[in-house]
């Protein structure tokens, strides 16, 4: 028999989770969380001894199982089980077969742009089981003290800016007073790196320069997508390293929406600091020109797409475009 | 009975034309002149006495005949009213009627955006024979010693950058041309390129910023959508500048140059400099933030337009970011 939301609620409480003043409904995003009044906090958690490390999933006729040496007791094996088939794996897997064979179905221009230097390398894969899998970790599971873990009931809140993750020894949830769905930033990241791990296409508040090198008059640079350290010092800073007279960052921001100035003021301090001051403006406005037409080339590749994928990508390649066009003037750092 | 294309030549060369080495193709652009013989040069005239102001035109009964008490031989007028419809006017109207309907039905978000910021009010007028015909004439029109004329025969050279029109004593087109024979109808970028023709072209080197009012900390500009003026002595792509009770108005403003990517800074902070303004890196930045969020809109707006027109607006709009992101750097002018 099916279970019903308020049913999968109702054992997740009795087995330590939290779900207060929470129902599901289709919002913008497809199926997500809702405060059931607007008006007082909600919270939803999911209580460390429920976060499945995925390394004790199985997979067994189309079903996703709790492997033996998972620590779980047979009540928490069977709700996780029950939970994954109704709400999260059962309902997913179709969707993510159905984005893998378009993709595979795409136009060798596109495919080739998704795969390089847009690094899509995920969504490009073979649609088969194992491919929908990795999909599946990919976009519902979260590093958790170290692990890779899948979070039942918290992985149905959306990705957002209304509201954050806490993450702490007693488990991973989201709280707060949302008045629409329950949203929560599942990484910091710019559209591609949102639409890469995900699969969807979502305005974010920063944009990050692809992988490439750039030849300055001053030198080369090589820039990195490395993940996003947050630093104490200097905000959206990377790690940077001269390696055989190449100039290398980590990673490198290139727009910001609500702090304009502070792309080139990064950019400018590392290059005045490794002695490249005096190229500093036209080297950013290389990278940046490199960086846009990648995404015009991406949205002329699109045309040739099915439309869903097509609209997708094109939405995408705006949304990254425009969040690397947040940039207007310097401040000193 | 119908013109073939040889006698029409005939009886143009008749007229005072020259022809040599020409053959009708449809090439990239649709139907286009070719060289007959690659190998040997193209040389294609149109004496001035075959240049019909545009006035002078009248349509009657959906013919286009020159208008009477026009000082034109009875042969000349014949020869242009047979040319007209048989290669341009005629096959001419029904795309252009064709387009017009397409932006009748654009969807109204789609078309509020074309008219503001993009002016392209030209194509969103009711389809009436009436506005056909304007936007007919609009679209074959070019300017010679002040005035809009028509330009039987060379009219039917597409646009591009292969070759350039030579304004003596008539239209001269000469040299060259591996492929088919194309010259640039005026200097200006995607954008004006659409709004008066109608189509998308690739390869136009520059961009110019829409029309805009950006207010800074050290005043407000104006920037206009004025004519580029190449006169060998002013400064290239360099706008006329005024200071109009405080406001610092440009005629145009070129953002980006394919072949001179550090000339669009260059010309701004010169411009910023002389007027004793501050700021210029920021202003530039924000008045290509400004154009280029616009574009992306664009794109996002054509989603819901047909796939004929949302192809044509996303081609176009490609082309001009392609255009607008090539400012790399600065010079001093």
């Amino acid at each position: 028999m099916a279970l019903s939301f308020e049913d999968m609620l109702d054992e997740f409480r009795a087995l330590g989770g939290i779900a207060d003043n929470i129902c599901i409904k289709q919002g913008r995003f497809g199926r997500g969380l809702f405060p059931v009044d607007p008006a007082k906090p909600a919270r939803v958690g999911a209580p460390d001894h429920l976060l499945v490390g995925t390394d004790h999933v199985v997979f067994e006729n189309g079903a996703l199982r709790i492997g033996p040496g998972s620590g779980l007791s047979a009540r928490e094996k069977a709700f996780i089980e029950a939970y994954e088939q109704e709400f999260s794996w059962g309902p997913s897997r179709g969707e993510l077969a159905e984005l893998l064979e378009m993709f595979a179905a795409a136009p060798p221009e596109l495919r080739a742009v998704l795969d390089k230097p847009l690094n899509v390398d995920g969504w490009l894969a073979e649609p088969n089981d194992k491919a929908v899998q990795e999909r599946f970790f990919a976009s519902r599971a979260a590093n958790y003290n170290g692990r890779t873990v899948l979070m039942p009931v918290v992985d149905l809140v959306n990705h957002g800016s209304t509201g954050t993750y806490l993450s702490g020894g007693g488990g991973v949830g989201v709280e707060g007073t949302f008045s629409g769905e329950v949203l929560a930033g599942y990484q910091l990241g710019d559209p591609l790196r949102i639409f890469a791990r995900w699969g969807f296409a979502s305005p974010e508040p920063l944009g990050l320069s692809l992988a490439m090198r750039a030849e300055s008059g001053s030198g080369p640079i090589a820039v990195k997508r490395s993940p996003i350290r947050r630093a104490t010092n200097r905000m959206l800073y990377p790690d940077v390293s001269l390696e055989d007279g190449v100039l290398v960052l980590s990673y490198l921001l290139l727009g910001h929406r609500d702090y304009p100035r502070l792309p080139k003021a990064n950019f400018y301090r590392i290059m005045r600091d490794a002695g490249r001051g005096d190229d500093a403006e036209e080297a950013f406005d290389k990278i940046q020109h490199i960086n846009r037409v990648q995404f015009v080339r991406l949205i002329r590749a699109c045309e040739g797409a099915a439309p869903p994928l097509a609209c997708l990508l094109r939405e995408v390649g705006c949304l990254q475009l425009e969040a690397l066009s947040n940039y207007a003037g310097t401040v000193d750092i | 009975m119908p013109l073939s294309f040889e006698d029409m030549l005939d009886e143009f060369r008749a007229l005072g034309g020259v022809a040599d080495n020409i053959a009708l193709k449809e090439g990239r652009f649709g139907r286009g002149l070719f060289a007959a013989d690659p190998e040997r040069p193209v040389r294609l005239h149109v004496p001035e006495a075959l240049l019909v102001e545009t006035v002078n035109v009248a349509f009657e009964n959906g013919a286009l005949r020159i208008a009477p008490g026009v000082a034109m031989g009875a042969r000349a007028k014949a020869f242009v009213e047979a040319y007209e419809q048989e290669f341009s006017w005629g096959p001419g109207r029904r795309h252009t009627e064709h387009l017009l309907g397409l932006f009748r039905e654009a969807p109204a978000p789609l078309r509020a955006l074309l008219a503001q910021p993009f002016n392209t009010d030209a194509w969103l007028v009711e389809p009436t024979p009436k506005t056909v015909q304007d936007r007919f004439i609009g679209s074959r029109a070019i300017r010679y010693r002040g005035r809009a004329v028509l330009m039987p025969m060379m009219e039917l050279v597409n646009h591009g950058h292969a070759g350039r029109y030579e304004t003596e004593n008539g239209i001269t087109l000469s040299g060259r041309f591996a492929g088919e024979l194309l010259a640039a109808y005026e200097i200006c970028d995607p954008l004006r390129l659409f709004n008066k023709w109608g189509f998308a072209c690739s390869g136009e080197p520059m961009a110019l910023s829409l029309a805009m009012r950006v207010d800074t900390r050290s005043g407000p500009i104006v920037v206009e959508r004025g004519e580029v003026q190449l006169d060998p002595a002013r400064r290239p792509f360099y706008p006329d500048v005024r200071n109009e009770n405080g406001v610092l108005k440009l005629s145009y403003l070129m953002l980006g140059h394919m072949n001179y990517p550090r000339l669009a800074k260059g010309n701004f902070y010169r411009i910023l400099r002389d007027a004793g303004r501050s700021e210029a890196e920021e202003t530039f930045d924000k008045i290509q933030h400004v154009n280029r969020l616009q574009f992306y809109k664009l794109i996002a707006a054509s989603e819901d337009a047909s796939p004929e027109l949302a192809r044509l607006l996303r081609d176009m709009a490609r082309y001009q970011l392609e255009a607008l992101s090539c400012s790399v750097g600065v010079r001093e002018v």
